[in-house]
């Protein structure tokens, strides 16, 4: 998580358009990067960085300070993500933005992350999202359950299954030369 | 019996699951390499490569915070106004400036002074509840030199990011206007305060959007 010092912050709390900017600078990729993990449109994840930074602004004045900034801002952009997700017209959204599958150079790792990446991509947004805020953000069953609007136990059953859709998926990955993984690959939202 | 992936997750996440599941996985070599294989997954998930952002969002979240025109306008800026206001404006400072032999060319002596020439006579008068006129043009002064400060834009340039400068420009230059006009206009102490105070508006958004290109 990237770092702001204090005076950075309290400029920002101030209105300094300045200090807006420079957390724009240090946290958009994060951002971003979490509305795509969660979201996968390219389309919506703009929205989200661009929903987050409003509220960011808008809302300063309220931090406490009590985590780091980027927890805050980070945080502010999951809630926005997960309140795409229960948009009906941003899952319709979603459906015809088909981001293209990114090719990278050789290496296990990089052949892992795009298999991966594909395989998080076949999962329902839902169970895509559980995965994200469990495995990657470290929220709990029970955090995850709250902001979903939904029980503990649905949280640990998306989970587990995603778990099963993933494995199933990336056992089935044929052994590539490295082409073939840089195929497009048909995604659902 | 072979745990669930609900269990073997557990076990990962080293939470509290049942002791029969516990000595499965150690004595079977399927189920614990089925629980390393849900390690290397979570692993990988946290060693994704990061997406650069899109160019332009930060001007969106700007234009959206900021509006180009964050001080409710009165009627007499609205742009068709504007346009009609200035043509028989420039008339006007045509013929006045034609019947000064000194006059000085207000635009020579640039806009940190015509907006300080523009304060109205009670300037140093506090507006309840917000900064002074005076405040407002040491702002505005301020960001004026800030703006100074950035290096020459670059050669490359999103035509977004070109467009949003301009109109921001654009939106400065028919502020100083009014101000340098402020008296043929007829401009009240109120409206006046009210130009200045949008002018550091949107003074802040270019200086904003200034810095966020150089950081580029």
């Amino acid at each position: 998580m990237p770092e702001t010092d204090a005076a950075t912050v309290a400029s920002a709390q101030q209105g300094d358009r300045a200090a807006h900017a420079q957390l724009y600078e240090t946290y958009a990729t994060m951002v971003y990067t979490v509305a795509r993990r969660m979201l996968v449109s390219p389309a919506l994840a703009e929205d989200v960085l661009q929903e987050t930074f409003i509220e960011v602004i808008r809302k300063i004045e309220s931090f406490r300070g009590e985590a780091g900034i980027g927890f805050w801002i980070r945080r502010i952009a999951v809630n926005k993500c997960l309140m795409f997700l229960r948009s009906s017209w941003t899952s319709k959204r979603a459906d015809i933005d088909v981001p293209e599958t990114p090719c990278s150079g050789a290496g296990e790792l990089a052949e892992r992350q795009i298999a991966l990446e594909s395989a998080l991509e076949t999962i329902s947004p839902t169970a895509r999202a559980v995965v994200w805020l469990h495995d990657v953000e470290g929220y709990t069953h029970k955090e995850i359950g709250h902001l979903m609007g939904r029980t503990t136990s649905f949280s640990k059953s998306q989970l587990a299954r995603a778990h099963e859709k993933l494995r199933d998926y990336l056992g089935s990955e044929p052994a590539t030369d490295g082409s073939e993984i840089c195929t497009p690959v048909l995604k659902t939202c | 019996m072979y745990p669930s992936t609900e269990n073997l997750l557990k076990i990962r996440d080293g939470e509290l699951v049942d002791a029969e599941a516990v000595a499965y996985v150690d004595a079977d070599a399927r189920a614990r390499g089925e629980l390393e294989r849900l390690r290397r997954v979570q692993r990988d998930l946290n060693e994704l490569p990061e997406f650069a952002p899109p160019d332009g969002v930060w001007e969106r979240v700007l234009s959206s915070v900021d509006g180009i025109a964050p001080v409710k306008p009165q009627p007499l800026w609205q742009w068709p106004l504007r346009a009609a206001i200035a043509a028989s404006v420039a008339a006007i400072a045509i013929v006045l400036v034609g019947r000064q032999p000194d006059a000085v060319d207000p635009l020579a002596s640039g806009p940190a002074t015509i907006v300080a020439e523009s304060a109205p006579s009670n300037a140093v008068e506090e507006i309840r509840g917000t900064l002074s006129y005076a405040s407002l043009v040491s702002e505005s002064a301020r960001l004026e030199r800030a703006l100074k400060g950035f290096p020459n834009q670059s050669g490359v340039m999103r035509a977004g990011t070109v467009s949003q400068i301009a109109a921001f420009e654009n939106e400065i230059a028919a502020v100083d206007y009014q101000l340098m006009y402020a008296n043929l206009f007829g401009l009240t102490a109120q409206e006046r305060y009210s130009l200045v105070q949008h002018r550091v508006n949107v003074l802040n958004a270019l200086v904003a959007l200034r810095y966020g290109q150089a950081q580029r």
